[in-house]
């Protein structure tokens, strides 16, 4: 669902922006923690953001994915 | 307690209007009439509690002076209730009686008909008039609501045309109050879960109110229900002044500024949400004309930016906002112009009526209400809820312990955000909250309202901007945009989960 890898990408890389860094090229082995920088509440913010736009996230189901590929693969 | 001062004002201003509502006036002799009437058959009824739940506040204001006459326990619900709230109610805080509008399929004065009690009358009907406990006519009506026996819905026009006799219909007992000390039932706003009821007795409320009578009577808006305390206060403060009571149509604003007008309004009181919709839709111009002395805020924290707002429009009036709670009546009101509370206020003697105090964050009060007969200096305390800060000689309301947003363990209080919120150019209104997260358990929420013409995403983008310099959790991670706040009784509702948020 390449649609939705958009729209997750553009809101991985806001958060990323508003923290004050440039983001770097997201691809789907880019690792949220180690990669991205993203902490724990960047993900509740995401979470929140994913559940607004989808109607649900990951992290309600008990998921945490490593990967943005992970991420993208649960709205496939 | 009010028919007492009720008749004092009626001796002195026999023809002045006591309630103007809806193009209806009152004045003092004849609201004295009809509660003297009124008390004598809640007497002859036998009745020593009721509950009132009628649309029509002049109707409302004669039947609290009537029980307060009869030394009858008076509680006023909220103005919305449906045929179920009233029956949940009654049944929580035991009313075998609710008197409620004699005929409610037409509108009565200035408000629409209360919705609730249209249903409760269907409600009997349905039962049919065969049916077990119904009574034909008048007289009361059961709701079939399946909470027990109670209560007894008593139209106020048979409550108004019935005997005087007590022995026609039985009462014995009714009154057993001392007059002078009649007591009241005061609901507290519930807007962080179920209301409490809180019992008070009129004397010590009217105890509070300072001020003597003015010669040509001040005109005071009713903007609060008179389930609220911030009602009853009101009430109590103009009839002690022998003023007016004014009755606006409804809490719009357009409708607050009509009856300002028409009414040539001196005293306006009002929560900062009110007083927020109010100036929110005022234009250029608007305010000429208007004869405003005394501005009172209360029930809610107010922010320097509306106290800032209303004294550019007002410059002459008197701006005061009061901190009040249900359970421990007025506690201290200031008129210096800056929000919170001069520090100074806790460092009062031993023997001073209303002492405050902090403890872990939490305002404590002691006041005449919550002092019990031999009470020594250190009981009768009371936790508010209310969370203060110091900050600049203020103590600076922060939040609700039960708005306490909990991000990952850190404790987040919602208004210092809100106040960075309602600051920000395109705001309008804004309720700060938490949200459940299943990452950090909870996130701060904010439900924005935007000015007209304002662009979603600038407005999104300059309240980040706005909290950028908070601590991480105090940062605002879901900005909804909503039409309007969640309001309850005129004050916003933050946690809109209820208790469990």
């Amino acid at each position: 669902m390449p649609e939705a890898a958009g729209i997750i990408i553009d809101i991985v890389r806001g958060l990323i922006e508003r923290r004050g860094d440039v983001p770097p090229e997201i691809h789907d082995a880019s690792t949220i923690g180690d990669d991205l920088g993203l902490d724990s509440l960047d993900l509740a913010e995401l979470s929140a953001a994913l559940e607004d736009r989808f109607g649900r996230d990951p992290y309600t189901a008990g998921i945490v994915p490593s990967t943005v590929g992970e991420l993208t693969a649960y709205f496939a | 307690m009010p028919i007492a001062i009720l008749r004092d004002a009626a001796r002195a201003h026999p023809d002045r209007p006591a309630v103007v509502a809806g193009g209806r006036t009152v004045t003092y002799a004849q609201l004295v009439a009809r509660s003297d009437a009124l008390a004598a058959r809640l007497r002859a009824r036998g009745i020593d509690r009721c509950a009132i739940a009628v649309a029509d506040r002049i109707d409302a204001i004669a039947l609290l002076a009537a029980a307060s006459a009869a030394g009858v326990e008076a509680c006023v619900y909220p103005a919305t209730l449906d045929a179920a709230d009233i029956a949940a109610h009654a049944d929580r805080f035991a009313h075998d009686t609710v008197v409620v509008d004699d005929d409610p399929t037409a509108a009565r004065g200035p408000q629409a008909p209360d919705p609730a009690v249209l249903v409760a009358t269907e409600g009997a009907g349905r039962r049919g008039p065969a049916g077990p406990g119904a009574t034909e006519g008048a007289g009361p009506r059961r709701p079939d609501t399946g909470v027990g026996d109670r209560p007894i819905l008593l139209p106020l026009a048979d409550l108004e045309t019935g005997s005087t006799d007590a022995a026609t219909v039985g009462g014995v007992g009714a009154g057993t109050a001392d007059a002078a000390h009649a007591p009241l039932l005061v609901l507290t706003t519930g807007t962080t879960g179920a209301p409490k009821g809180v019992r008070h007795d009129w004397s010590r409320l009217a105890a509070g109110v300072h001020g003597t009578p003015v010669a040509d009577g001040d005109r005071w808006l009713l903007a609060y229900n008179l389930n609220q305390f911030g009602g009853l206060q009101v009430l109590l403060h103009a009839l002690a002044h022998h003023g007016t009571v004014v009755v606006p149509r409804s809490s719009h604003a357009a409708d607050v500024l009509d009856a300002l007008r028409r009414e040539r309004v001196t005293h306006l009181s009002g929560t900062p949400t009110f007083w927020r919709i109010v100036v929110g839709g005022l234009a250029p111009g608007d305010v000429d004309g208007l004869e405003l002395r005394q501005i009172t805020l209360g029930g809610e924290p107010v922010p320097d930016r509306l106290l800032e707002r209303i004294a550019g429009l007002f410059p002459t009036a008197r701006i005061t906002h009061v901190y009040a709670a249900t359970e421990a009546g007025t506690v201290v009101a200031v008129s210096d112009g800056r929000a919170g509370l001069p520090t100074t206020v806790l460092d009062r003697d031993e023997d001073a009526s209303v002492r405050l105090r902090v403890a872990d964050g939490e305002l404590h009060v002691r006041t005449p209400i919550t002092v019990a007969p031999g009470d020594g200096p250190d009981d009768g305390w009371l936790a508010t809820g209310d969370l203060v800060e110091e900050r600049d000689g203020r103590l600076r309301f922060v939040g609700r312990t039960v708005e306490i947003i909990n991000v990952g363990g850190a404790k987040v209080h919602p208004l210092p955000i809100e106040e960075r919120i309602l600051a920000v150019d395109g705001v309008d209104a804004a309720a700060v909250h938490g949200s459940p997260n299943p990452v950090t358990g909870q996130i701060v929420a904010v439900d924005v309202v935007t000015a007209p013409g304002a662009e979603e995403d600038a407005v999104r983008t300059a309240i980040q901007r706005a909290c950028a310099d908070l601590p991480a959790p105090g940062r605002p991670r879901r900005i909804r945009f909503v039409d309007e706040l969640r309001i309850r009784g005129d004050k916003v509702v933050r946690n809109p989960n209820g208790e469990s948020s």
